[in-house]
């Protein structure tokens, strides 16, 4: 399964417990009460900034997500960092129940430095569905700052409004000159080392196209 | 789910990557760099000014074209953490369906090979060679024997299989409740309703002229179809694809249509266009394939017996058998939920230098595909043109109607939203067309896989597809279908069986699609 992880990002090892779903005291039979917890600890009771939670989507339709965080000691609150995190538009039907998501920092109600554990609130209102959790959590610390080796950032961002030509009769900057031709070099660099992605358009290898029954693999 | 700017610059990423090394990026790099030689670029401004030059000269609206062209042909991308599949296909269950389904068809064409004892694909002797490039443009006279051949599915085949579609998570219990739909289509798909519906195809209200209804004999032209003819004509000076897509929503003046919709399609017939067609085209003459007879079987089944297309006969075999070995289709394989069939050369099984798509472009031809080529040989009569519009009109909704997947303008969302429009709103026809044995869907469900081709006049045919260009969806497909049962429905009450359901729908050469699907969106009671 590939990785979420950018460059320089690996997931925290954690343990996450399975769903366990809400039983009522005196409750003789299973009911299907629509309200799962997972629970997730560090190892060895260990801290950790959280800046992204990624994890895959199964039939969950609100998602919310409280955190214990390391403090004084005494006994750990839990405080709501998410709440009711719409997963699914329309629980009775498929949108959005097996997509992927993220979650991040600047969407939690609270600061999420030193977690220790991290409680997942899964709530499937619909009666439809049979079962319903969150598969592939990935925990995510906040990213260390590395040099784009990809695309210069600034390719991929739309470019800033145009800024008012400057007054007629003065000399042209040379700093400015010398960045803009430095920039339009940058690009024509970037585009050479590309591979063209023209298409050959060949369909048989080395002149012969003489198949076999197609395969079912 | 992404956030709004990690989103963005993913697709901006991705539509760079794909226009580079395109002929367009090479041409405004031509020109860019002969710019440099005209007096109003000045070193210090140099980006500005060459942006100016290209923003005058015409370059930068052939840019946005292609942009747009993109954005509405790819979906927006995924999360990271997605596998490729999951941008095909997010369901699970319903790529598994695709691939047991892909299987089926898999073994009946190589049980059919085997049979038949005919290569999947051989060479051309250097005779045959000749012979079939000195008859290319009268491919129809061939009248080769063709009885041992049976297409690979039909519609009906596949509507079976739409049928047993199940969620394996979803309470698909014997008795019957809300859950269990009262259809034919079993899974829980988002469809829209008529309020959503009337949002989205907001122009084809009753207060926005229409060709199909506001240029009719009895309404003076002024009203409304001068007007349109004129920004229409305005349109295509401008050249602007968005602009394009936005006027044909209420319909295309017929001197304008080919080049509205070669424009919305971005398709420009360049010099190495005209070459790609001449290359596949000799592919064709090179090699025979097997898909060759299936098409050759579908074109005389289908087309050459209908009374309007029978006259390009000679135009459809030109398109299909280059279709079947163009490559540059198997990339709609990264966001359709099909995979093209693979096999190996003749002694290098499982060898993966030697594995190869068969046919080439990852597509196996079933009864009726030939109809969706031959309305649009009324509108182009160049064929290297006429395959381009083909192409990527296959590559854009096509496609969709032939796969299992949860798309919104997939064949089984339409299904779906077909059945719950007819049950909301008809709800004592569905009822009693169900308990007659004539499930609604089994007499619709051909009209919608071959998007109303060779059912409806062809004049009507191409307003209805020009909705589909204008809407970049296929679900006026549905509505379509919906409409025209609403339409018949006297009639369908007082049938007692499914042969006569089919008698009473079999004939819709007659009916007029705009006001059909005015009168159902807009003017029905709810």
């Amino acid at each position: 399964m590939s990785g979420a992880a950018g460059p320089g990002r690996a997931p925290l090892p954690c343990a996450a417990r399975a769903a366990a779903a809400l039983q009522l005291p005196g409750g003789a039979e299973a009911a299907r009460p629509g309200v799962a917890v997972i629970d997730l600890r560090f190892p060895r009771g260990g801290a950790a900034d959280v800046h992204e939670i990624v994890f895959k989507n199964f039939y969950t339709a609100f998602l919310s997500v409280r955190v214990q965080r390391a403090g004084p000691p005494g006994p750990r609150r839990w405080v709501t960092c998410l709440r009711d995190h719409r997963l699914m538009p329309s629980p009775h039907t498929e949108e959005g129940s097996q997509d992927y998501f993220s979650l991040r920092r600047h969407q939690m109600l609270c600061d999420m430095e030193q977690v220790t554990a991290l409680r997942f609130i899964l709530r499937q209102p619909s009666p439809a569905w049979l079962h319903f959790s969150i598969e592939e959590l990935q925990v995510f610390p906040p990213a260390q700052k590395s040099p784009q080796k990809d695309f210069p950032s600034w390719l991929s961002q739309l470019t800033p409004p145009e800024q008012p030509a400057s007054p007629h009769g003065e000399l042209p900057d040379p700093e400015k000159v010398s960045t803009e031709v430095q920039q339009m070099w940058v690009l024509t660099e970037v585009i050479r080392a590309r591979q063209a992605a023209a298409r050959i358009g060949r369909f048989d290898v080395d002149g012969c196209y003489d198949v076999n029954l197609l395969s079912y693999t | 789910m992404l956030d709004p700017d990690s989103g963005l610059s993913l697709t901006i990423a991705r539509i760079v990557r794909r226009l580079q090394g395109s002929s367009l990026h090479s041409q405004l790099e031509r020109q860019a760099r002969v710019s440099l030689h005209k007096p109003e670029i000045k070193l210090e401004s140099l980006k500005e000014d060459i942006k100016d030059f290209l923003k005058t000269s015409g370059w930068e609206k052939k840019l946005q074209n292609a942009v747009y062209s993109e954005l509405n042909v790819f979906p927006s991308p995924c999360h990271p953490a997605a596998p490729p599949e999951h941008m095909k296909e997010p369901l699970a269950y319903m790529r598994k369906a695709q691939g047991s389904w892909e299987k089926r068809i898999l073994k009946s064409l190589n049980s059919m090979c085997t049979e038949l004892s005919i290569p999947l694909a051989q060479k051309r002797p250097a005779s045959e060679q000749k012979e079939l490039l000195n008859k290319w443009n009268e491919m129809g006279t061939d009248e080769p024997d063709l009885s041992l051949f049976r297409p690979v599915y039909a519609p009906k085949d596949f509507l079976e299989v739409l049928m047993n579609l199940r969620n394996p998570n979803y309470e698909n219990g014997e008795q019957p409740s809300f859950r269990n739909h009262l259809g034919l289509i079993q899974v829980p798909l988002k469809v829209k309703d008529i309020p959503e519906l009337k949002e989205d195809f907001s122009e084809l209200g009753l207060n926005t002229g229409q060709l199909g209804i506001d240029d009719s004999a009895q309404v003076p032209p002024e009203f409304f179809e001068n007007e349109h003819v004129r920004v229409g004509q305005k349109v295509l000076a401008e050249q602007d694809s968005a602009a394009a897509q936005q006027y044909v929503r209420q319909g295309c003046p017929t001197a304008l249509r080919a080049d509205l919709w070669a424009l919305i399609l971005n398709i420009s017939n360049q010099p190495e266009d005209i070459l790609y067609y001449e290359q596949l085209k000799s592919n064709v003459i090179q090699y025979d394939l097997l898909v060759d007879s299936l098409i050759y079987k579908d074109v005389k089944l289908t087309a050459s017996n209908d009374d309007y297309y029978f006259v390009f006969e000679d135009y459809l075999y030109q398109v299909l058998l280059c279709f079947s070995r163009d490559t540059s289709v198997l990339e709609h394989f990264t966001y359709s939920s099909a995979t093209p069939p693979k096999s190996y050369i003749r002694g290098k099984l499982g060898i993966e230098e030697y594995a190869v798509f068969y046919p080439p472009n990852g597509v196996i031809p079933f009864h009726g595909f030939s109809m969706y080529v031959a309305p649009l040989c009324f509108l182009y009569h160049e064929p290297s043109k006429l395959y381009q519009i083909f192409r990527e009109m296959y590559v854009r909704f096509f496609f969709r109607l032939h796969s299992i997947s949860s798309h919104p303008s997939g064949i089984v969302s339409l299904c779906l939203l077909f059945e719950t429009l007819l049950q909301t709103h008809l709800p004592q026809l569905f009822y009693h067309l169900r308990e007659i044995g004539a499930q609604p869907l089994r007499i619709s469900f051909k009209w919608m896989v071959r998007a109303f081709s060779g059912y409806l006049a062809t004049d009507q045919l191409l307003l209805l597809w020009d909705r589909i260009l204008g809407y970049n969806s296929l679900e006026i497909l549905a509505v379509l279908a919906a409409a025209v049962f609403a339409f018949r429905a006297v009639n369908l009450m007082e049938v007692t069986s499914l042969a006569a359901a089919e008698a009473v729908l079999a004939d819709l050469s007659t009916l007029k699609v705009m006001p059909l699907l005015q009168i159902f969106l807009f003017a029905t009671v709810t």
